[in-house]
C-alpha cells in the first residue's frame, strides 16, 4: 500500500498539469475528466488548457500518489461513457498549498525586481 | 478525427487505454465539436501528439511501478531455503568457492603487504629509499658511501640517512653471549622516522663524532625481554663484542626502523674516505621535503647521478639512482620483474576463482533448468525478467556469501600459519609486515563475492529467462524434461574449463607433489649434527691490505682453536667446515670442456660473467667433510690438502662433483679427468669464494647429498672444492655428536667461541634436523594449499560434467524413447548420449595440451623435456576418465527410460 501521509515537500515542485488539476478540483464536489478540462480553462479565462492525453495521464499518476481519489457513481446522468469522478484529497490540498507557497516565493522575487506592470 | 485520436491513444499502455480510453475519446470529441475550421485542426494535431507523448511517458511509469524494487527481503529467505534444499550442490559450490576466495584473499594480502608504500610511522608515506640501479647487470649497487654525500645535497629530500646491519655478540651481565643484528645508523634516521624515544633519547649527531662515548638505543621488546623492563635502564651498559656501550634510550613498542631492528648504534664512517663503488653495503633513505614528490625527487637524483657519471664514468656510467617508496627497496619492488610477477600471481588467483565460479554457474544453470515451470508461472502472473534475475542473483549471492564467510575464516587461519612459518624461517621481518586480515582484504573479498555471484547467478538467470520463457508455460507437464538449451555458451565454457584444467593441472600437481614429498631426513644422520655460521666482527679491522691480513690471521687462528677445543670434547665425534650447510649450496654458471653450452641462457640472477652455460651449485668444504657426513666417494678419490692449496701452487685444483652433475653435464659418462670452469656468478655466491674462468679438474664423484627430495632446488648438480679452515669466511661449522641431542651443544658452543675470541660471531646455531623441518614447513604449506586447489578444481569439473550430462539426457528423453521403441541397441543409444560429452572433453583436452606446451615455453620450464612430461597425458587421461565417470550416472538413467514412458510424458 502506498503511504498517503507523506511530506508534501517530497512532491514539490509539481508538474504544471498536476498543479492545474489540483486547483481545478478545488474543495467542492467531485468532477469527471472533461469537467476538469473545462474548469482549467474557466479558471484561467481560457488562457490555459489541458489536453485529454496529459489530463488522464496526470489523473492516473495523482491517484497513485494519493493526491486525488477516484470514484464511479452508479447514477451518472452526465451522458456519454461511464465516467470516473475525481476529488482532491487532504494530502492533495497540502501539496497544492506547498506548491503555491513555492511559487509565491518566486513571485516575491519577481515583484522585488519590479516584474509586474509599470515600464518594462 | 476520432479514429486518428484512437490510433494515437495506442501509445498508452493497454491498462490505461482500457481504463480511461472511452473518457478520453469522449473528451476529445466534445472539444472537437466545440471548435471549427483551423482551430479544430490544430486542436486535433495537438491532442494526437500530446496523446502519443503522454502515452509513452505513462508506459514507462507503469513499467517502473509494476516492477517495483529489484530486491526484497523475501529473496534472501528463499535463497537460504534453496541453499538447504540442494545440499549436494551447495556443498560442492561452497567448498570450491571458499577455497578460491581464500587463495585470492591470501594472495591479495601478501601482495598488499609487499607492495605497501606506507609505513606505520608519522607521515609514513613520505619516507623514501634511495638506491643505485646498475643497468649493465640489472642489479642494485649497494656500496653507496661515495654517492651519499651528493645525495644529501638534494633539495627535494631531507634527513637523508644511512644504515647497515652488523652482527655483534651481545653480552649482558655474565650471560652467554648471543649474536644480535645491530643497526649502525645515522642520527638523522630518527628524525626521518619522527618517533621519539620511549625512555631516554634517540641517537644524536654528537654520538656520531669519533671519540664520543659509545651509545646504544634498544628496542622495547629487548628492554622487556633482557632487562625485565627496568625503569632505570638508561645509563646502564651492555657489551657488543669487546666494546661496552651505554644505553641512552629505549624506543617505543613496535618500532623496528629501519627494518626489524631492536639495537641502534651511531654511524661513524667517514663517507669521504671511500672511493666510488667501494666500502660496505648500506641502505640509504630519507624523507621527501615539503612540497616534493617521488617524481621531483627522482628527477633531482637522476640529475645528480648524471653529474657523478660525468665525473667518474668508469664506475658510474651504468648507475641509475632511483627514489622509491621506502618499503619497496626492502621487498625488492624496484625490480620490475618482481612487481610484475606479484601482479601475475594475484591475477592468476582471481582467474582461479573465476574458473571455479564458472563451474558453479554450470551447476546452478542445470538446477535452474529444473525450475523452468516456476519461472514460467511467475512470468505469467506478472513478474518481470528483472525480478527473476534478481532472485537468482540473490540465490547465487547466498552461495557466494557463505563461501566468502568461510573463505575469510580460512584466510585468517592460513595467514597466521603462513606468518608463523615465515617467521620461523627468517627469524624477523620488516616491522611494517603483518599478515593479518585487514579491512582492505575484507572489502576485496566482498568485491570478489559480488563478481562470483554475478557469474554464478546472473549469467544462468539471463540464459534461463530469455524470450522463450513465455512459451514454456504451455509446454509444461510433469516429467516432460527440460526445454532449456545447453547452448553454445555452456559448451564453450565446458571446453574452456577442461582446457584450462589440462593446461594448469600438470604444473600445479608437479609443484604440489614436489613440495609434499620432501623428506625430512636429508639422507644422512641429521639427528647427530648441530651447525653454526662462524664469522668475526671486522668493524675494528682497517680497510687496508695490512688490516685484511691481520684479520685473516686472527680469524684463521680462532677457527683452528675452536676446532681443536671442540674435538677435545668427549661428546663430539667429528668437526668439519663448509661454506654452506648441505643442501644450501650456491648457484653458479658452469662450462665443461668439450660440452657445448645449452642454447638457452640460465634463468637465474647472475650478476657477473655470462648466463650462457649450465646452472650448478657449489660448496667449499674441509677435506674431512664427506667422511664426517659418512658420504663415500663413489669414483676417483676424495679431496686432499693439496687440492686446497693448489690455487697458490699454480696447479689445476681437483674438485668433486655429485652424481647429479655427472648426469646433468656428462650424460652419465665417466667425468674423471674432465675439466670444468665457472663462467657466471649468481648474486648469492660471495665473490671472494669463487673465481671465474679458472679450470678445475674432476677427481672424484660423490652421491647426491643431501639425497634428492630434501630441498626444492634438487635439479642442479653440485661441485665441491677443498678449502683449508681459515680460507672460508664466513664458515659453516658442522659438529657431529657421538650420541644424544646435538642441541645441547648450542650453548657450550657459544661460550667456547666467545672465550676463544669475544669478536667471534656464531649465527644460525641450529640442528640439521630443525633446519630441514623449517625449510620444509613452508613448502608443505604451499603444497597443501595447491593440493586443496587441485582437488576443488577436479571436484567442480566433475560436478560440471555431471550436470551437463544430466541436462543432455533430460533434454533428449523423448528422442531416447523413440530410438528405444524403434529397436535401437543399448550401445547405439549409449554412443549417441555420450558422444557429445566425449567431443567436448576431447576438444578441451586438445586445447589444454596446446596451452600447456605454450605455457611451458613461456615459462621456460622443462616439464615437457623430462620425466614430468608423463604428467600431461596423465592429466588428460584423468580428466577424460572423470568426465566419463561423471557422465555415467545420467547415461544409465537415460538407458533406463522406457519408450512408453517417454512418449506418454510428451
Amino acid at each position: 500500500m502506498r503511504r498517503l501521509t507523506r511530506d508534501p515537500a517530497e512532491l514539490i515542485p509539481l508538474k504544471h498539469s498536476t498543479y492545474q488539476v489540483l486547483l481545478a478540483l478545488g474543495d467542492g464536489e467531485a468532477l469527471h475528466g472533461y469537467a476538469i478540462m473545462q474548469a482549467v480553462s474557466a479558471m484561467t479565462d481560457g488562457r490555459e488548457t489541458i489536453l485529454p492525453g496529459t489530463l488522464y495521464a496526470a489523473l492516473a499518476r495523482m491517484v497513485d500518489e494519493g493526491l486525488v481519489t477516484e470514484s464511479t457513481p452508479k447514477d451518472d446522468a452526465s451522458g456519454g461513457p461511464a465516467r470516473r469522478y475525481y476529488q482532491r484529497t487532504t494530502f492533495g490540498r497540502a501539496v497544492a498549498r506547498a506548491e503555491s507557497e513555492r511559487l509565491r516565493a518566486l513571485l516575491e522575487v519577481a515583484r522585488a525586481q519590479n516584474m509586474f506592470g509599470g515600464p518594462r | 478525427m476520432t479514429r486518428l485520436y484512437r490510433l494515437a491513444l495506442r501509445a498508452f499502455p493497454r491498462r490505461h487505454r482500457d481504463r480511461y480510453g472511452a473518457e478520453m475519446i469522449d473528451a476529445f470529441d466534445r472539444e472537437c465539436a466545440a471548435r471549427a475550421g483551423r482551430a479544430r485542426l490544430s486542436f486535433v494535431c495537438a491532442a494526437c501528439l500530446n496523446a502519443i507523448a503522454s502515452g509513452l511517458v505513462e508506459r514507462q511509469r507503469q513499467r517502473r511501478f509494476r516492477q517495483g524494487p529489484a530486491f526484497s527481503a523475501l529473496d534472501f529467505t528463499l535463497a537460504w531455503r534453496m541453499l538447504l534444499r540442494y545440499p549436494g550442490l551447495s556443498l560442492v559450490s561452497v567448498l570450491g568457492m571458499s577455497v578460491g576466495i581464500t587463495i585470492a584473499a591470501g594472495a591479495f594480502t601478501i601482495a598488499s603487504m609487499v607492495m605497501g608504500t606506507t609505513l606505520p610511522l608519522p607521515e609514513g608515506d613520505r619516507l623514501v629509499s634511495l638506491v643505485n640501479w646498475d643497468a649493465s647487470t640489472n642489479n642494485r649497487e649497494s656500496r653507496l658511501l661515495y654517492d651519499l654525500e651528493a645525495w644529501r645535497g638534494a633539495a627535494s629530500l631531507e634527513d637523508v640517512s644511512v644504515s647497515r646491519n652488523v652482527q655483534r655478540n651481545l653480552i649482558v651481565g655474565g650471560r652467554t653471549p648471543e649474536v644480535v643484528t645491530v643497526a649502525e645508523i645515522s642520527a638523522a634516521a630518527f628524525r626521518a622516522a619522527r618517533v621519539p624515544a620511549f625512555r631516554g633519547r634517540t641517537l644524536l649527531p654528537e654520538d656520531e663524532r669519533a671519540g664520543a662515548p659509545d651509545a646504544i638505543v634498544i628496542g622495547h621488546d629487548e628492554w622487556a625481554r633482557r632487562f625485565g623492563a627496568d625503569p632505570d635502564i638508561v645509563g646502564q651498559s651492555v657489551g657488543l663484542g669487546p666494546t661496552a656501550y651505554t644505553i641512552v634510550g629505549v624506543m617505543p613498542d613496535g618500532f623496528g626502523f629501519p627494518t626489524f631492528h631492536s639495537f641502534w648504534i651511531p654511524w661513524r664512517h667517514d663517507a669521504a674516505a671511500y672511493a666510488a663503488r667501494s666500502g660496505p653495503s648500506i641502505d640509504v633513505f630519507g624523507r621527501l621535503a615539503p612540497g616534493a614528490t617521488l617524481e621531483s625527487a627522482g628527477a633531482e637524483l637522476t640529475a645528480i647521478g648524471r653529474r657523478l657519471a660525468d665525473a667518474s664514468p668508469a664506475t658510474h656510467e651504468h648507475l641509475r639512482p632511483l627514489v622509491m617508496p621506502y618499503a619497496h627497496a626492502f621487498s625488492e619492488m624496484d625490480d620490475p620483474d618482481n612487481a610484475l610477477a606479484l601482479y601475475a600471481v594475484e591475477m592468476a588467483m582471481v582467474l582461479l576463482l573465476a574458473l571455479i565460479a564458472v563451474n558453479v554457474a554450470i551447476l546452478v544453470y542445470a538446477r535452474t533448468a529444473t525450475r523452468q515451470g516456476e519461472m514460467a508461472v511467475r512470468v505469467a502472473i506478472g513478474a518481470s525478467r528483472r525480478r527473476i534475475v534478481a532472485q537468482l542473483f540473490v540465490e547465487a549471492l547466498m552461495l557466494a556469501g557463505v563461501s566468502a564467510a568461510i573463505g575469510i575464516g580460512l584466510t585468517a587461519v592460513g595467514l597466521r600459519q603462513l606468518e608463523g612459518a615465515m617467521l620461523a624461517m627468517v627469524g624477523r621481518w620488516p616491522f611494517w609486515f603483518s599478515l593479518e586480515l585487514h579491512t582492505s582484504t575484507v572489502l576485496y573479498v566482498v568485491a570478489l563475492t559480488l563478481c562470483a555471484a554475478a557469474i554464478v547467478g546472473v549469467v544462468p538467470a539471463l540464459k534461463a529467462t530469455g524470450r522463450q520463457v513465455h512459451t514454456r508455460l504451455q509446454t509444461l507437464s510433469p516429467g516432460s524434461g527440460s526445454r532449456m538449451q545447453m547452448g553454445r555458451l555452456w559448451t564453450g565454457l565446458i571446453v574452456a574449463q577442461v582446457a584450462v584444467t589440462v593446461a594448469i593441472l600438470p604444473m600445479a600437481t608437479y609443484f604440489a607433489w614436489s613440495s609434499l614429498r620432501l623428506q625430512t631426513g636429508g639422507g644422512y644422520a641429521t639427528a647427530e649434527f648441530v651447525g653454526a655460521s662462524l664469522s668475526l666482527d671486522r668493524t675494528a679491522a682497517p680497510p687496508t691490505a695490512e688490516g685484511e691480513r691481520t684479520f685473516a690471521t686472527r680469524y684463521g687462528g680462532a677457527l683452528a682453536e675452536i676446532e681443536r677445543r671442540l674435538k677435545a670434547d668427549p661428546r663430539v665425534r667429528e668437526v668439519t667446515y663448509s661454506l654452506t650447510s648441505p643442501g644450501r649450496e650456491l648457484a653458479m654458471v658452469l662450462e665443461a670442456e668439450g660440452v657445448p653450452a645449452p642454447i638457452d641462457p640460465v634463468d637465474y640472477n647472475i650478476v657477473e660473467g655470462t648466463k650462457r652455460g649450465i646452472l650448478v651449485r657449489f660448496n667449499r668444504v674441509a677435506t674431512n667433510f664427506f667422511s664426517a657426513f659418512d658420504v663415500p666417494v663413489s669414483i676417483g678419490r676424495g679431496l686432499t690438502a693439496a687440492d686446497a692449496s693448489a690455487d697458490a701452487d699454480g696447479v689445476t685444483p681437483g674438485v668433486l662433483v655429485s652424481r647429479g652433475l655427472v648426469d646433468q653435464v656428462f650424460n652419465g659418462a665417466n667425468p674423471l679427468g674432465r675439466r670444468i670452469k665457472y663462467v657466471g656468478r649468481s648474486r648469492e655466491a660471495p665473490s671472494g669464494n669463487v673465481v671465474l674462468d679458472r679450470w678445475y679438474e674432476i677427481v672424484g664423484v660423490v652421491p647426491d647429498f643431501p639425497v634428492p627430495g630434501t630441498f626444492d632446488d634438487e635439479s642442479e648438480g653440485r661441485v665441491y672444492h677443498a678449502v683449508a679452515g681459515g680460507g672460508l669466511y664466513p664458515a659453516r661449522l658442522n659438529v657431529r655428536v657421538r650420541s644424544g641431542d646435538p642441541a645441547v651443544l648450542a650453548d657450550p658452543l657459544r661460550e667456547l667461541s666467545a672465550s676463544v675470541d669475544p669478536d667471534v660471531l656464531l649465527l644460525d646455531v641450529s640442528t640439521a634436523e630443525l633446519a630441514f623441518k623449517q625449510a620444509q614447513g613452508m613448502m608443505r604449506l604451499i603444497g597443501v594449499s595447491l593440493a586443496l586447489v587441485i582437488l576443488s578444481v577436479i571436484l567442480l569439473s566433475s560436478a560440471g560434467i555431471y550436470s551437463l550430462m544430466s541436462f543432455t539426457v533430460a533434454r533428449r528423453r523423448r528422442e531416447i524413447g523413440i530410438r528405444a521403441a524403434l529397436g535401437a541397441s543399448r550401445n547405439r543409444v549409449l554412443a549417441a548420449i555420450i558422444s557429445r560429452v566425449l567431443a567436448q572433453l576431447g576438444a578441451g583436452a586438445v586445447l589444454g595440451v596446446v596451452a600447456a606446451i605454450g605455457l611451458e615455453q613461456v615459462l621456460e620450464g622443462d616439464m615437457v623435456r623430462n620425466y614430468r612430461a608423463m604428467l600431461l597425458p596423465l592429466v588428460v587421461l584423468l580428466m577424460m576418465t572423470l568426465g566419463v565417470i561423471a557422465a555415467m550416472g545420467p547415461v544409465r538413467q537415460g538407458l533406463r527410460i522406457q519408450p512408453i514412458d517417454a512418449l506418454r510424458d510428451e
